[in-house]
This record gives C-alpha cells, structure tokens and sequence, in this order.
C-alpha cells in the first residue's frame, strides 16, 4: 500500500513540474494553472501526511460505484442495442454470397446468383432477374429465365393468374428473341411453354427447330430433347 | 526410393519437429530460469530462438523448393502448385492456401521471437524480459503445433499426381499477391511481441509505465505494416476483382480491419498512459484484444466458416484456432484481474477539454467501431451455429455505420492536435485553431466552387481541410523549431499519418459519392460517348499458353492511349476472371472491365466503365501513413515525453 502512495506521490511532484513546464510554454493559461496546482497540491499533501502517518489521504480517484454501475449499465445496453440492431439489418444469404458486406455484383454475377436457384428458390431467382433487368433491359439471358421459370411456377396456378403469366413468359421469350437473335435458350424454352403449357405444337415445331440448330447447352438440350419426339406425333396426327 | 524430389517432405517435417522442440525448451529455459532466477539457464534461451527459427527458415525453404521442384508427392503441392504456374505465382503460391499460409505465419514469428531475444540478450535475466519470451515461445509452439498437426503442409500427397490446378486464379492474376500477405502478416504477428510484454508486465507486476517503452517501436511497426497489408490489400481487390470498390465488408477484410482499429487505439491511448499515468488496465485490454482478434481473424479466414473471396477452403483448423483464442483471453483477463489493485491509474482527467480527453474520445469511437463491425462480421456466423440460418449482414450496415463514425474521427483530427495536456481554455482553442479552420473553410468553397454536392462528402471535405490544417500547423510549427527534424517523432509523424488518413477519407468520399457508371455495347470503329469521354473499340488481342487463355478487348480512351480490359479462363479450373483496365490520373480513374462472353468474330464487346474521382489519392494517402509510421518510429532530437505539447526542443538533446 505504501508503495502506491509513494509511486502516486511522484506522480504528483511529477505533474506539478510538468504542469509548470506546460505553463512556460503557454499551453495552460494562468486561471487553469493555479486551479489544477491547487488540486495537485492538496492531493500530494494528503498523501504525504498519510505516508508520514499523520491524517488518512483521501483516496486519488474515489471508487464511485454508482458511477461504475452507470458504466456497466451503459456499456451492456449499447451492446445489447448494436445487436438488435445487427439482427434487423440482416438478410436472408444467397449461395455464393459471403456472411457480411458484398462486392457490388455486375449484372454477369447477380446472374450466376439466379442461375443457382432457379429450382431451389424460384421466387427469389425471379428477383434477381429482375434486379439484372432493371441494369439492363435488354439482357436475353435474364428475360430467357425469368419467363422459363414464371411458366414452371404458371403451372400451379389456375384461371386468370395462370394465362396472365404464360402471356407473359412468351411476351418476354419473344422480346428475348429479338434482341439477341444468336441465344438459343429463348428459342427452346419457348418451344417448351407453346407445347406443354399453351397445347399448340404447330407453334413449338419452328422454335424448338431453331433451337436445336443453334447449338443449345447441353442442360438446355435435354429438355428439348425428352419433347421433340412427342411434338412431331402430335403434328402427324 | 527417395530421390531428391522426394526429400522436401521428410526435410520440412523434420524441420519443424525440431522447431516445435526448440520452441518448447526455450519457453521451458524462459520460465524456470526467470522463476529461479538461474541466469546459467536464461542463457539458454537464445540459443532455443536461434533453433526453432532456423528450423522454421528451414522448413519455408523446404516447402518453396518443393513448389519450385514440382514436388508432387507432397499434398499441398497437388493442391496448389502446377506445372504451367510462372515462377512469380509458384513463388507465392506457398502462401496461397491454408497449410502454407500458417507456415508463413511460423516464419515470421519465430523471427520475431529470435530478434527479440537478439535485442534484449544482455537484459534476458530481467524478469519482464524472461516472462515476455515464454509469452513468445508458447505462441510459437501453439502454431508448429498447428503445422504438425491439422494444417501440416508436408503431409504425403496420393500416388500418381503428376499436375496439380495452381494457386487459385485470383491469386495468380496480380503482382499484389507477392506484398500484401507477407506485409499483412507482419502486422498479425508483429502485434504478439506488444502482447508478450503485456503478459511479461502483469506476470512480475511491473505495470507502470516501463513495458510500454519496451514495446512501443514494435507495436508501431506492426500498426504500419497492418495498415499497409490493407491498403494493399484494397488496391489488389480494385485491380483484380474488377467490380471497382476498395472496400465490401467482406468478413476477411473485417478480420484485418477490426485489430487495426484496436491497434489505432492502443496506439494514441499509449501516449495517455506515459504521460499522465491512466488507462492502464484500459491499454492492456486493448493490446489483448488486439492480439486475440489477430487469432480470431486467423479462425475466420482459414477454419471455413465462411464464404468469402479470401476464404481458403474448409479444414479442422478451427477448434484449434479457437481454443487458442480462448486460453489468450483467459489468461490475459485473470492476470488483469489478479494484478487490479497495481493498475490502479494515479491520473484523473482534469478536463474533458485537454489531450488526454480527445484520446480517450477516439479510443471509445474506435472501441465502439471495433465492437460493432465484430458484431457484424460474426452475428451471422452465430445465427448460423445457433439456428442452421444463413444470414447476411450487408454492406449497407458497415456503410450507415462508417460514415458518422469517420466524421467523428475527422473531426477528433480536427482539434487534438492542438489541444495541450491537462486542460485547454477557449482562448488557447481560438488562437491555435484558427488556421486550420480557414482550412476546413476553403475546402468546403474549393469543393462547392468545383461542383461537389452532398451534405456527408461536403462535411467530409470541410473536415479534412480543418483536420489537414491542424496537423500541417502541427508540421510547420515543428519544422520552424527543428528544420527537417521537425518531421521526425511520434508527434510529427503522427501528423504525416494524419495527413495520409485525410486524404484516404477525402478520396473514399469522393469515389464513393460521385462515381458513374454505366454499361455499354462497343461496336469496333463506332466511337461511344459517356460522362464526357469517348470510348472506342479498336479490336481484340488474344493470348493462350498452357495455364490460360486471356481474351482482351482493345479500347481507345479519348482518342489516346488504348487500354485492355480482358477475360482470363484458367484451363485448369475452368474459371473466368476478369481483368479490369485502368486509366489513372489524380483527378479520376477511368476503370473498364468487359462483360462476359466476348465474341471476338461479333467485332462487338460490353464494357462496363466506371468513372472514379480521387481514387489514386488512396493509394497516396496510404503510401503517407507508411512514411508517417517510418518517421514515428525516429526519435530525432526529441523532447522529454514530460515535455509540453509546445516546449521547444533544446538544442543538443540526444535521442
């Protein structure tokens, strides 16, 4: 104990020399000057009669605990705020995507996203399609597998909802068409949606042709593949 | 039988089996001879550096010349080394992978630890010294630990494997890849030789202000080199990744950010307790921490947990990187807790309005910083142990969280450096603050008069002009008294770094607002227009040899220099990287990248261009806080540390 108070008293004489240095300087002018040598003073006595075994010294920092509980209180309600609000700032994570931040994706990468989930999460590869649409309007693969995945989900849905979302599928496949005229996908994609969903295999036979003609990915190839066949029956008949 | 190609293996495992030994024995020597005071025994220490460092070199050079050999019956090699890899990349593709990135980590500790032990040789029976190298030697055993065991880079390869793919492509596209981990790691492991004196302090009790001068230059060296892995580490990601940004709170890029902003911290609380005496126990928690979030960082980055462009594939790491984690923060905390009543600080703040109260103002923002982008970075991670959810924090929080935080800094920056010790009054604050506030003042009427709008970058600008005041008043005041000498020193060079930290916040504010960007489809000879520059594509070049075929176009900026942005496919994974082209300047980056697929025989090609202002002076502000750091560290003719702030130096003072 008397270690401390010996090491704070020369801390103190410390402070009082620096404190006149600092004056000389003129970083602390003379109404601060006397305040803070006063305080030092008045502590640096306290200790030195304690020492001397003269008076108790006021302890140099009081142990204020409701001070210290204020702290903790503080301290754990910050924490326990910054969690909250973490948690409402955080999403559902999509595959390829890392935990926290995100490299802004370019159109090519929020397709490859989409591209993943067009079977698993149809709904949110729907968004993302459209999330490339909106960067670019006339991007074919975008327009392709949104409206491919559309007439798969069409096909749960009755009445209205179902020809209001094949009518739409085949007006985007068209316009995919058009503005890349050398993308397989829409042509065979389209042949699929006029043979399975909308029955007109007069209106798949050209598409389905072109597709093939094109060269399709072979993904794509095999579902052209497993209708081709039943197509050319239904027109013989 | 075992050829030549064969011996890198056994020689590597050798290696650092006799390193784990020398590392056990040294820590064994440091402890029993600082507790029986045996200096017959201490003398012993150095020699157990000497050997596991040089059994880590060893083991380096054995895994180099494997990768340089080709040794394909090592499978680290098969993982990462290829036949058709340039010598560069093969170089550094030692470091690319889990097993080889923690051998590089050994290398650098155990040279530490032997440079340590160099430097204080004469002093090794002084107890904090003895301490402190155990400290060091446990550290070093724990990670040839790890090299033995679950990320052993000489373990035996299948039978057969003749070629292997190459270090990831990303990892081979750059010249970046040979700086930035060497130089990031320096600032990992250089922050255990602060930590170990920590523990050598409050092991002999001896918490006074004594081990921070220890330790002061090593944890300013390892804060520079972070700070310069990271700047690197932005430059590579806008080089390579080609999506234009420095910065995407990715959880790596976290890992490093987090015991920066701790080591910031330190760094400036540091001063407080060798001038005043305070913020002991408060200096210990934050060189624990940021020694603990090195680890920590190494358990996001390398055990799998996440996803991420850095993240190195999944291994059994973690557990062991954890627990590491755990036992550091254990320890360091009952130790703490077991020396309380001699941390006890014989300084109180006199004023909020002093020195002392603007550092301990920027130690809770950095703390507070530091929590939150933890938080962040590891709350999904928690969900995802806890609930089998996968959540994202996005950007968008890092960035709402950045911006006020970087203000606040800013303006810390603006008034600490002219504040005194103790106390200030108005007046003082007036007298000294009046330059740099005509500063801040023309910033804000050269950035309208330019056009800038925005109320954040508009603050931002006027912040950096009032902050860059204040430390250039700081520099010339130091220069009058000093002449070049006056560039020297914590202080002065701490306004270097200032200076080089306002002009990366300047530059992030003005990227970040006033980029434009747009995609377009090049048609070769039609001249394309936006944002007032011209693009034309003039053609393509194409280049293809064993490892990869890179497919550029070529376009003409402005009617000037052509400039190439490419695809890159890497044969061996079949991936295709892009390889964005940059026209730099210092008033804006014109920064192309070309969309995938590039169809050479359509004479077309969709380019994505980025117009960036203010980018390269990044680069500039990073390359000053490197000065800055540099000129930190010389004492020069320097004043008393009980000086005050503006005490002029008297002539023929020795450093």
């Amino acid at each position: 104990m008397s270690d401390e108070l010996r090491h704070e008293q020369q801390f103190l004489l410390r402070s009082l020399r620096d404190l006149d240095n600092e004056r000389a300087a003129g970083d602390i002018d003379d109404a601060d000057y006397a305040a803070l040598r006063d305080g030092y003073i008045s502590r640096t006595a306290a200790i030195t009669r304690e020492l001397e075994g003269v008076g108790v010294a006021t302890p140099a920092v009081s142990r204020n605990w409701v001070r210290r509980m204020l702290v903790v209180v503080c301290v754990v309600a910050a924490g326990a705020g910054a969690g909250i609000w973490v948690a409402r700032q955080s999403g559902q994570r999509l595959p390829g995507q890392s935990s926290s931040g995100a490299i802004e994706q370019s159109s090519s990468g929020i397709l490859a996203s989409a591209r993943q989930l067009n079977f698993s999460d149809p709904g949110k590869a729907i968004e993302l399609y459209t999330q490339v649409l909106k960067l670019e309007p006339d991007n074919a693969e975008a327009l392709t597998y949104r409206s491919w995945i559309l007439a798969l989900t069409a096909r749960a849905a009755t009445g209205n909802v179902k020809q209001l979302a094949l009518i739409t599928a085949v007006k985007d496949l068209l316009r995919a068409q058009q503005v890349d005229e050398q993308y397989p996908d829409a042509h065979c994609f389209l042949g699929i949606v006029y043979f399975r969903f909308l029955n007109s295999a007069s209106l798949a036979k050209p598409q389905l042709d072109t597709c093939k003609a094109m060269n399709p990915p072979k993904e794509v190839q095999s579902f052209v593949d497993a209708i081709v066949t039943e197509v050319d029956r239904a027109l013989a008949k | 039988m075992l050829g030549v190609e064969g011996l890198a293996g056994p020689l590597g495992r050798a290696a650092l089996f006799v390193g784990l030994i020398g590392a056990f024995f040294g820590m064994i020597a440091a402890v029993t001879g600082t507790r029986n005071e045996d200096e017959k025994v201490l003398r012993l220490v150095p020699r157990f550096a000497t050997l596991s460092c040089v059994a880590a070199i060893s083991a380096f050079a054995a895994m180099e010349w494997a990768m340089i050999t080709r040794d394909f019956s090592l499978a680290y090699v098969q993982k990462v080394g290829s036949k058709s890899t340039p010598a560069l990349y093969n170089f550094t593709a030692v470091w690319s992978a889990l097993e080889g990135s923690i051998l590089l980590w050994l290398l650098i500790l155990t040279c530490l630890t032997s440079g340590i032990v160099f430097k204080y040789r004469t002093r090794i029976t002084d107890p904090m010294v003895g301490w402190a190298v155990a400290a060091m030697f446990f550290v070093g055993i724990f990670f040839f630990i790890l090299t033995l065991g679950p990320a052993n880079p000489f373990a035996v390869g299948a039978a057969g494997v003749l070629d292997g793919p190459g270090p990831n492509p990303l990892l081979q596209n750059h010249i970046l890849v040979v700086f930035h981990p060497p130089i990031l790691y320096l600032g990992y492991v250089g922050m255990t030789v602060p930590f170990a004196f920590a523990i050598g302090a409050l092991i002999t009790g001896r918490v006074g202000e004594g081990w921070l001068v220890e330790t002061r230059r090593w944890a300013l060296f390892s804060w520079g080199f972070l700070t310069l892995g990271i700047i690197l580490g932005s430059w590579w990601s806008y080089e390579v990744l080609g999506w234009s940004g420095v910065w995407a709170w990715d959880p790596v890029e976290n890992a490093s950010f987090i015991p920066w902003l701790t080591g910031t911290a330190y760094i400036h609380s540091v001063l407080v307790q060798e001038r005043r005496g305070m913020l002991r126990v408060w200096n210990l928690s934050l060189l624990v921490s940021t020694f603990s979030l090195t680890i920590l960082g190494t358990f996001l980055t390398r055990s799998g947990v996440l996803n991420s462009v850095h993240a190195f594939s999944d291994s059994n790491i973690g557990p062991y990187l954890l627990s590491f984690f755990a036992i550091i923060v254990v320890v360091s905390v009952v130790l703490i807790g077991w020396r309380g009543q001699k941390l006890h600080s014989p300084g109180t703040i006199d004023s909020p309005l002093s020195r002392e109260g603007a550092f301990l103002a920027n130690n809770v923002i950095f703390s507070v910083f530091a929590f939150v982008v933890l938080l962040g970075t590891v709350f999904p991670l928690i969900i995802e142990a806890l609930q089998n959810r996968q959540l994202v924090v996005g950007e968008p929080f890092f960035d709402k969280l950045a911006v006020p935080v970087g203000l606040t800094l800013l303006f810390l920056m603006c008034i600490a450096p002219v504040l005194p010790w103790r106390k200030a009054s108005g007046e003082l604050l007036a007298n000294r603050l009046f330059w740099p506030a005509w500063g801040g003042i023309g910033a804000l009427a050269l950035s309208v008069g330019i056009g800038a709008t925005g109320f954040a970058p508009l603050l931002t600008f006027a912040l950096g002009g009032f902050a860059g005041g204040a430390a250039l008043r700081q520099l010339v005041l130091a220069t009058r008294r000093q002449g070049l000498r006056g560039f020297v020193g914590r202080a002065n060079g701490g306004m270097v770094v200032h200076i080089g930290v306002i002009l990366i916040a300047v530059a992030l504010a003005a990227s970040n607002s006033y980029t434009h960007s747009q995609e377009m489809l090049l048609k070769q000879g039609v001249v394309a227009t936006f944002n007032g520059h011209t693009f034309e594509l003039t053609g393509f070049t194409t280049e293809s040899d064993a490892r990869r075929t890179v497919v550029a176009a070529v376009v003409r900026v402005d009617g000037g220099k052509s400039y190439t942005p490419a695809i890159t496919k890497f044969k061996s994974m079949g991936t295709n990287i892009g390889t964005p082209s940059v026209k730099s300047s210092f008033v804006n980056d014109i920064y192309l990248t070309v969309e995938p697929p590039i169809k050479v025989s359509s004479k077309t090609v969709k380019i994505k261009v980025f117009i960036k202002p203010m980018v390269m002076w990044l680069w500039i502000g990073g390359g000053l806080m490197g000065v800055g750091t540099l000129l930190s560290a010389f004492p020069g003719r320097r004043r008393k540390p009980t000086d005050a702030t503006s005490a002029p130096v008297p002539t023929g003072a020795v450093s």
